[in-house]
C-alpha cells in the first residue's frame, strides 16, 4: 500500500495526463540530472540525455508496464541509456569535455555534512579515500545514502542481485574504516 | 525479544533492534546489543562493519532550483511540441490537448524571473537563456551556430528568426556557415549589432559598454551610431553606446586570454587585484571591497576557474598574498603583509 501514489501517478501519466507527466518530471528530473551528471562528469551530455529519456517516455508512454517503483524504473533506465550515449560521446567533439578520466564518480569535501560514522576525520580526507573505492562501491553509496534508496531498488537501478548490493556496502565500509583506522594512526606517529 | 541468528551481515542491517543500537535509540535494545557484542567477540568486526553500513556517510544534498526544472520543463515540452509539428498532418488531432497544456506551462513560466531558464515566454515566440552566479551553458541554436553564455548573462531571440539574437552578459559564438545570401547572423547589444556569415567571437555587455573579440572569419560591426567597422581576427573593440564613442580599438597579442573564460577556466594575465575582481563580481556576482589601496593594485597572473567559487577564492588568495573574507555577499579583501 506504501507505493499506492506512486501507481495512481503512473497510471494517469500512462492514460495521458499532463499534470502527471509534469509532476513527475519535477519529482525525479532534479535527481535523475544530479545522479547522471555524477555517473557522467558531464552535465550537457545528462541533461541532453535526460531530455531525450523523457521524450521517449512521453511518446512511449502507452507501451510501459506497470511498475513497483517509478523511481527505480527511471534511474535503471535513465542510467542504461546514459551508459550507451556517453560510449557515443568519446570521440565526438560535441562533449569534448567528456573523458574516460570524468567518468568515475567523484565524491568532493564540500558534498559532505556532519559524519555519524566517520567524524573524526577531516571531510577532505575522507572524500578523497570515498574516491578511491570501485565504481560500483562508489555507485552503491552514492544511490543509498545520497539519494535514500532502499536495497531492494538499487538491485534494479543496478542490474545486480541483493547478495551483491550488501557484499559491496559491505566491502566498501571495511576498506573505509580500516583506510581511516589507518590514517588516524599515522596522524598519532606525527604528533 | 527474539533471539535471533546473527550470521551474516544483512542480519545485522536488516534488524530493527540492531538500527536502534547503533540510532542510540531504545534503551532496552541498547543494553540487549551491548550484551550481546560482549558475548562474541568473535563477531566484532562483522557488528562493527553493520554499524557503519547503518550509519552511512551523510551527504550535503545540492538543492536543485525549482525554477531550474521549470525551465527543464519547457524545455522538453518545446522539444516535444516542435516533434509534433514535424509529424505527418494525419497525426495533427493529437497535438490539440498538448496545445492547451503549453498554455498553462507558459502561464506558469512567466512567474519565473531567476534561474537558468529556457523558456517560451507568452508569446511562444520569443526563446530565453539565462545563466546566473557562476554558471555558464552551452548552447545550440536551431540554426546549427554554438555559443557559450557566461555567469550573469541573458540570450533572447524569436523562434523563427534564430540568426538574430539579443545579448546582455557576455557570449562566446561559433556561428554556422549558411550558404544563403541572407544568411547573415547577427548579435545585439544595447550598443552595437554584430553581424556575421561564419565566425568565431566574443562578445561582451557589461559595464555600459561592449567589447567584441574576433578569433576567426570576419565580421562587420554597426555601431548604435549608425557607422558600420570591419574586424580582422585578433582584433578587439569597445563601444559604448552612452557616450557614443568607440573606447578601444586594437588588435590584441594574446586573444584567447580575453575568451578563455568559454573553457571553463579565466585566464588572468598581469590584472590588478582590482580588475580581477570586476570580473569575479561578474561571474559569481558577489562585489568586492578593498580594506587598503595596496592589494587593490596588486598585480596577478594565472588561471581560475569559472564554476567553482570556493577554489576560485584560494587561488586568489594564493596568488595575490591577500585575505579574502566574506560577509554575506560581499567580499572583503585585506593584505596579509
Amino acid at each position: 500500500m506504501k507505493n499506492l501514489p506512486e501507481k495512481i501517478l503512473w497510471l494517469s501519466f500512462k492514460n495521458g495526463d499532463k499534470n502527471a507527466f509534469k509532476s513527475m518530471f519535477c519529482i525525479y528530473y532534479p535527481e535523475l540530472f544530479h545522479y547522471g551528471s555524477k555517473l557522467c562528469g558531464h552535465k550537457a551530455l545528462t541533461e541532453d540525455t535526460l531530455q531525450d529519456f523523457f521524450i521517449y517516455l512521453h511518446d512511449n508512454r502507452q507501451k510501459l508496464g506497470e511498475l513497483d517503483s517509478i523511481r527505480a524504473y527511471l534511474f535503471a533506465s535513465f542510467r542504461r541509456r546514459l551508459f550507451k550515449e556517453m560510449g557515443k560521446a568519446v570521440p565526438s567533439v560535441e562533449y569534448n569535455k567528456l573523458n574516460t578520466e570524468m567518468m568515475e564518480m567523484q565524491f568532493s569535501p564540500e558534498e559532505l555534512a556532519i559524519q555519524k560514522e566517520f567524524h573524526h576525520i577531516r571531510k577532505e580526507k575522507l572524500s578523497e579515500i570515498l574516491n578511491t573505492l570501485s565504481k560500483r562501491e562508489k555507485e552503491v553509496i552514492y544511490l543509498r545514502y545520497y539519494c535514500q534508496i532502499d536495497i531492494k531498488d538499487i538491485t534494479e537501478i543496478m542490474d545486480i542481485n541483493y547478495q551483491s548490493v550488501i557484499n559491496t556496502l559491505q566491502k566498501a565500509f571495511k576498506k573505509l574504516r580500516s583506510d581511516i583506522e589507518m590514517q588516524k594512526l599515522q596522524q598519532l606517529l606525527k604528533n | 525479544m527474539a533471539k535471533r541468528e546473527f550470521k551474516s551481515i544483512e542480519d545485522f542491517i536488516e534488524d530493527a533492534s540492531f538500527v536502534n543500537w547503533v540510532n542510540k535509540e531504545n534503551l532496552s535494545d541498547i543494553n540487549f546489543w551491548e550484551k550481546w557484542i560482549e558475548e562474541h567477540p568473535d563477531q566484532l568486526e562483522l557488528v562493527l562493519n553493520a554499524k557503519a553500513v547503518v550509519n552511512g556517510i551523510q551527504f550535503k544534498k545540492t538543492p536543485h532550483e525549482a525554477e531550474k526544472t521549470e525551465a527543464r520543463w519547457e524545455s522538453l515540452i518545446n522539444a516535444i511540441e516542435n516533434k509534433t509539428e514535424n509529424d505527418i498532418p494525419s497525426l495533427k488531432k493529437r497535438t490539440a490537448p498538448l496545445y492547451r497544456y503549453i498554455s498553462i506551462a507558459a502561464s506558469i513560466c512567466a512567474l519565473m524571473v531567476l534561474g537558468w531558464l529556457y523558456q517560451s515566454s507568452l508569446s511562444k515566440n520569443e526563446i530565453i537563456h539565462q545563466t546566473k552566479n557562476g554558471e555558464f551553458i552551452n548552447l545550440r541554436l536551431p540554426d546549427g551556430t554554438n555559443l557559450t553564455l557566461n555567469a550573469n548573462s541573458e540570450i533572447r531571440y524569436q523562434k523563427n528568426n534564430p540568426r538574430k539574437v539579443w545579448l546582455k552578459g557576455e557570449a562566446y559564438f561559433r556561428v554556422k556557415k549558411k550558404p544563403s545570401a541572407k544568411a547573415k547572423f547577427q548579435v545585439m547589444t544595447d550598443d552595437l549589432t554584430v553581424e556575421v556569415y561564419g565566425t568565431e567571437f566574443n562578445v561582451n555587455s557589461r559595464h555600459q559598454k561592449t567589447d567584441v573579440i574576433l578569433d576567426e572569419g570576419a565580421i562587420n560591426i554597426v555601431l548604435s551610431d549608425g557607422s558600420v567597422k570591419e574586424m580582422i581576427p585578433g582584433e578587439f573593440i569597445s563601444f559604448s553606446a552612452e557616450s557614443e564613442t568607440l573606447l578601444t580599438r586594437k588588435k590584441v597579442e594574446k586573444p584567447e586570454v580575453l575568451t578563455s573564460w568559454k573553457d571553463g577556466t579565466l585566464i588572468l594575465d598581469q590584472l590588478s587585484l582590482q580588475e580581477v575582481m570586476t570580473k569575479i563580481e561578474d561571474i559569481y556576482g558577489t562585489p568586492a571591497e578593498f580594506a587598503d589601496e595596496i592589494s587593490a593594485t596588486k598585480v596577478i597572473s594565472g588561471g581560475i576557474p569559472t564554476e567553482n567559487f570556493e577554489i576560485c577564492i584560494m587561488a586568489i588568495e594564493k596568488a595575490a598574498n591577500v585575505r579574502i573574507d566574506r560577509d554575506n555577499n560581499t567580499l572583503l579583501i585585506m593584505s596579509n603583509n
